[in-house]
This record gives structure tokens, sequence and C-alpha cells, in this order.
């Protein structure tokens, strides 16, 4: 037996009010992609799963004034097909498309992804390129905070037992900006990332107004590379200027050796993806 | 210590109705074989890398090794043993046999149910949306081009008829 009890939450309150009457021993289950991995190696490490994955407005995308909002447990599939993300913040479309493959794209959901806080999880990178913040919803009421706030380190999230992340929102890309998720990883389909980079890019009159980048994979956590930030800024875009935003990503990284990849390698990788990701973006304007 | 639960499964597999009461707290995969003898649904690797596990729930292509059986209560699964009968095989068993894209058969259920979904979802897939579909199922004997090619035949058959 991989667990004892099994809920399916009819809606947000009924799954807190499991969650905090079982205290630690329940966990949310998703699409089950990480945690059924997880019980098949050590049955019984929960007792109780609380399904949420068929409550209807944890699942919506939607846009409201400027803000797209996304439901936690919006599929990769649903987040593949969604027409408003396509024209909105198509980075999450292009990464969606390339975790896992159709079925994983089937049952996995954004939420999963951020909750499981892998550093090579593939929703992080976007979630920081587009300046996400992460709505949570808990026994004492709902709080929000931005994503580099609720990523405290490996695999560790600021959510308290009781609470459901219950949507990820952001400002909807305009006209004068575009975006792009690029993922390196062993082969197209089926494959953690070794490195993966996301870019947000707007351009006002011939010259970088935003720039905002994140790579995976690359330390502990995702990282936000500033000095690239900071050296896009202004300036005429350009395969050269990304060519240096890709050197100085390379200076804001922390990788390690691991069964994947070489630290060095990584950090090669990191600034030729690096350039990859903001020349794709330009070309999305 | 016995702590086994049990519960009532209750869902439509492969258009029947059922209702069954068993052991719970087991994955989808064991529930369709140990208990409803589908021996089609195959396990490969047990961690959703292989695909060959592929079922479809409420027509979505999904790792049946990964899926608590609790999930299916109330909805609908389809198994290879749903899509076709050995007198009237669904026109992508046909294809398969037509074309080779067969050799051990070990990923083939689930390989087929990728490309039910697929041809479901996009009557015409072009080359590339095949590949794409499946490469969430791994084959070890044919190198997928007759497979691939299986799955066109497929199209071809079921917009003709």
């Amino acid at each position: 037996m991989l667990y004892k009890k099994y809920y399916v939450a009819q809606n947000i309150e009924d799954a807190v009010q499991i969650l905090a009457g079982s205290k630690d021993s329940a966990r949310l289950i998703a699409g089950g992609t990480d945690l059924l991995l997880q019980l098949n190696a050590q049955p019984g490490l929960v007792s109780t799963l609380v399904d949420i994955s068929s409550v209807g407005a944890l699942r919506e995308i939607s846009q409201q004034d400027g803000k797209i909002h996304i439901g936690a447990a919006a599929t990769y599939a649903q987040i593949r097909q969604s027409e408003l993300l396509a024209r909105k913040a198509f980075l999450l479309v292009e990464a969606s498309r390339q975790i896992g493959a159709n079925q994983i794209q089937n049952m996995g959901t954004i939420g999963g992804n951020v909750a499981n806080a892998s550093p090579a999880g593939d929703m992080l990178p976007c979630l920081y390129a587009l300046d996400a913040w992460v709505n949570l919803h808990g026994a004492e009421g709902s709080r929000s905070l931005p994503i580099s706030d609720f990523i405290k380190g490996y695999r560790q999230i600021d959510r308290k037992p009781d609470e459901i992340i219950v949507s990820f929102s952001f400002n909807a890309l305009e006209s004068e900006s575009g975006s792009a998720f690029v993922k390196f990883g062993a082969r197209k389909a089926q494959a953690i990332s070794i490195v993966n980079a996301a870019a947000v890019l707007t351009v006002q009159q011939g010259k970088v107004k935003v720039a905002r980048l994140a790579l995976g994979s690359v330390a502990p956590t995702v990282v936000r590379s500033r000095s690239a930030e900071a050296l896009l800024q202004n300036q005429q875009p350009s395969a050269e200027l990304f060519q240096q935003a890709g050197e100085r990503a390379r200076g804001d990284i922390q990788p390690i050796d691991d069964i994947r990849a070489s630290a060095a390698f990584r950090r090669h990788i990191a600034g030729v993806i690096t350039s990859r990701a903001l020349s794709k973006a330009l070309e999305r304007i | 210590m016995d702590d086994t639960n049990y519960i009532t499964m209750e869902l439509t597999v492969n258009g029947r109705r059922v209702s069954k009461h068993c052991r719970s707290g087991r994955r989808l995969i064991d529930f369709l074989r140990d208990d409803l003898n589908l021996m089609g649904v195959k396990e490969g690797c047990g961690e959703g890398e292989c695909g060959s596990c592929t079922v479809l729930l409420d027509g979505k292509a999904v790792l049946s090794c990964l899926t608590p059986m609790e999930k299916a209560i109330g909805h609908e699964v389809i198994t290879i043993e749903g899509i076709g009968s050995a007198n009237r095989l669904h026109p992508l068993q046909e294809a398969i046999i037509e074309e080779g894209g067969i050799q051990c058969g070990f990923c083939t259920p689930g390989m087929i149910m990728s490309g039910v979904e697929l041809l479901a979802r996009n009557p015409h897939p072009d080359r590339a949306e095949i590949i794409a579909a499946i490469s969430g199922n791994l084959c070890r004997c044919t190198g997928y081009q007759k497979i691939v090619r299986s799955i066109e035949q497929a199209a071809q058959k079921m917009s003709s008829s």
C-alpha cells in the first residue's frame, strides 16, 4: 500500500480543512508525476493524499486587467494549448511543450512543478523571468509573495502545512515585449534540464527597456542574472550584446558537478542558452 | 500489522461500468492488471519514463504507473483491450500490422494508446507532430520509423473511411 487514505477535494476550502485537520501526515497531490515516484520508492511515506486536481477554480487560466492568473492545478497540456498564454507569456507555452512528453504534460501541473522546487524545474525560470507572484490560501486566510521569496532553497518552499498554492499571477507581456525559454537536456523529450534559461525582453525606440533573465539547474535555486540584466539595460539589442550577456550570466551562477553534467559544462552552456533565449525573445517582439 | 484499507472502485473501463470492492492505496496499473485482468497494460520502467503503461483517462493519455487508482473513480479509462477486438481491429492496430510497426510487442499497447489520443485530437498530424506525440513511448526494437509510418497510415485510413 502506497498510502492509506485518498481524498478528492471538491473545492479549495475543503482541501484546506483536510490539511488543517491532519497536519503533517497529509500531502497534496495534483498530477502526481513527482509524488508517485517518491511513494513508489518509499511506500507509506505519506499516509493521506489530498487530490486537488479536480477543483475547477485551481485550473483556470485567465486575464484580468493587465494581469494573467494561472491556477496551480493547470496542467502543462492546458498551458501548451492556451491561446492567451501564447500571446501574453509565450515562454510558458514553450517550456510546457518540453516537459517530459505528452503523458506527463497531460498529468503534471505548474503548481506541482513549483511545489517540488527542484532546481531543474522548467516552470521556475519562466515564473522568475515573469516576476510572478505566488498566491496561497490556508486556514488563516490568503497571502501572496514573489516567486523568488516563495522558493527558499533546494527543494524548500515557504508554505505552511495547511496552505495550498492557488495560483500564479504576473503582468501580461504586451506588444513591445517578447519572451523565450530554452532548455538544454540530453534529448528532446523525457529529459531533465541540464541547464535551462528564460528571458523576457521589452524594447522601446530601439533600446532594451526591460530585461529579465533567469537560469535553472545552475544553483540550489533559480538564479536571476542581475549583471546580464544590467548590461542589457538601455542598450540597442544585437547578437554581440546578447553574447556579452551570456558571458555575464556565467559569472552569476554556481553550478555543480552531478550525474547529468559537470559544473564547467553547465557554465559554458548557460552562456550559450542565455544568448539564444535573448535572441528568440527579441524575434518575438 | 494489517492496516489494509478497502474501497469500492466505481468507474467506466473500456465502455463498461465497473464496481469493484478492492484494496486501496495502489497504482492504477495494479488495479487494471490485478483486479480487472487487463494484461495489455504493460509495466516497463515503473518510473514514468517508458510509456508502456499508457492508458486513456477521460480521453487523455496518462501513465498508469504514476496514477493513484482513486484518481479514476467516477471517470473513464480506456486500455488497449478497449480500442478494438480480434475481429474488428482499430485502424491503428491494422496499420501497425501492415507497416510492421511491432517486434517484441511490449511497447505496442502504450504506443497505440498515444497514437489513438493523437488521432482523436489531431486527425491529420504531420510527421513532427507524430514524433512529438510518441516521444514519451520508448521502443527498443523497431527504431520508430515503422511506428511513425503506422500512425501516418492510420490517419489516412480514418479520414477516408
